[in-house]
């Protein structure tokens, strides 16, 4: 398999897409994003939606163990990380954003982390 | 020669009517308070009317804004320039009588619901009096808050302040998760607009309130501008919370006590709040020794956490 080819997978799976198979109940985008959308980003985006998935898992994770105890350090100082993570991501995501698809998709693919919060 | 002084004279004409249509759209077109209170100063205001015409209207009629200073959008983002904000609260003096939040509410217009600074009764061990601990946002450093959002919604200024400009934020909250402090709020409801001149969710307004947006302290970014003191300095009969810049290395409180602050955080041993996190505020504490109010009644803590 391609390393292009791998990208599109690790994509789909992030997106709790199989190929060639319909949304899944679990996946956190259904509902809000049609599937066709989603494979109308270009492989940069999709590359970078595998990475900031990631970390949306680890800081829906982070926010979890917040509310249960506020108090913890750790948590707090891995949330720190988490952010210094996010900063990151900006020039990317600043420059994907002005593509009104991706927007739409990123939009719709941090619902997940809004509700937890 | 002359050419150059007829463009000049073109340029202070063009000027004149440019900033008379200014005046007259004020006049106009906003809903502004006016002195219309006391008598005619006989200054005479050059101003265009809806029609276009050329007229004077005595200054005492002109618009006063209570609200929105005219500040770009830029200049909001950037901050003010040279400065770099600091508030010292000392927690010997403060007595918990909530004036700051109350002060803070009036300033921006917030339900009495809403504090962006809160005042909370501490006891850090069954043997030692309980004080009060006042947390507005802290403006740090190295803020965790504006890493994550992902539209740059809020951001840190060059003067050290932490803004947020609620015409870009989508709600997300992710700010508000990343905050250590938890000083952020989150609109849920349309909040009651106050009846001024205007509304604009922008950095540097009073009322910034917008429904699904969040918001919290900005250090009354919109009185320093003026160079003046938030409200919530102002505010404090203690004078406890102290002000300023720590480029000239001055803090000053409600009663005008400027002091030199690097020599009172040395002093006084403040401490900042979580510095182990490395978030770096722009508040410091002073500790609550030699309190300067009546003794909080004390508590057994233990026995509380027990039953």
């Amino acid at each position: 398999m391609s390393e292009k080819q791998s990208s599109r997978r690790k994509f789909l799976q992030v997106l709790g897409v199989t190929a060639g198979a319909s949304l899944v109940n679990t996946n956190a985008l259904a509902g809000f994003v049609e599937h066709q959308q989603l494979l109308k980003l270009n492989p940069a985006q999709q590359e970078f939606m595998v990475r900031y998935g990631k970390w949306m898992d680890e800081f829906i994770e982070a926010i979890r163990i917040k509310k249960l105890y506020p108090g913890n350090v750790e948590n707090q100082k891995k949330m720190f990380f988490l952010s210094a993570e996010a900063e990151k991501f900006k020039p990317e995501l600043t420059e994907f954003m002005k593509d009104e698809t991706f927007s739409m998709i990123y939009k719709a693919s941090i619902e997940r982390v809004t509700k937890e919060i | 020669m002359q050419e150059e002084e007829n463009t000049r004279r073109s340029f202070l004409k063009a000027g004149l009517i440019t900033g008379a249509a200014a005046l007259a759209a004020g006049v106009v077109g906003c809903n502004s308070d006016t002195k219309t209170k006391g008598a005619l100063t006989g200054k005479k205001v050059p101003l265009l009317d809806s029609a276009g015409n050329l007229i004077y209207v005595d200054e005492v009629h002109m618009p006063v804004h209570t609200n929105f200073a005219g500040i770009s959008d830029e200049e909001s983002r950037k901050g003010i320039p040279g400065k770099k904000f600091v508030m010292v609260i000392d927690l010997a003096k403060c007595d918990g009588c909530g004036k700051c939040t109350k002060a803070c509410n009036k300033m921006h217009y917030l339900p009495p619901e809403k504090e962006w600074i809160t005042v909370k009764e501490l006891q850090d061990s069954p043997k030692a009096a309980p004080y009060f601990f006042v947390k507005p946002c802290f403006h740090c450093d190295d803020p965790p808050c504006t890493k994550v959002c992902p539209v740059d919604a809020t951001f840190k200024r060059e003067d050290g302040i932490v803004a947020i400009d609620n015409n870009r934020c989508i709600g997300c909250r992710f700010c508000m998760a990343a905050c250590p402090y938890s000083v952020r709020l989150f609109n849920w409801d349309e909040p009651v607009k106050p009846n001024i001149v205007e509304v604009n969710a922008a950095p540097e307004n009073a009322f910034q309130s917008k429904k699904g947006c969040v918001e919290k302290c900005d250090f009354c970014s919109h009185m320093s501008r003026k160079n003046e003191l938030p409200a919530c300095v102002t505010g404090c009969p203690m004078d406890a919370i102290y002000f300023g810049d720590e480029n000239e290395d001055a803090v000053t409180n409600k009663s005008g006590e400027t002091v030199v602050l690097s020599q009172m955080l040395e002093d006084k041993a403040a401490y900042r709040f979580m510095e182990e996190l490395g978030t770096k505020p722009r508040v410091y504490y002073l500790p609550p020794y030699n309190r300067q109010y009546p003794k909080p009644e004390m508590k057994n803590i233990n026995s509380e956490s027990q039953s």
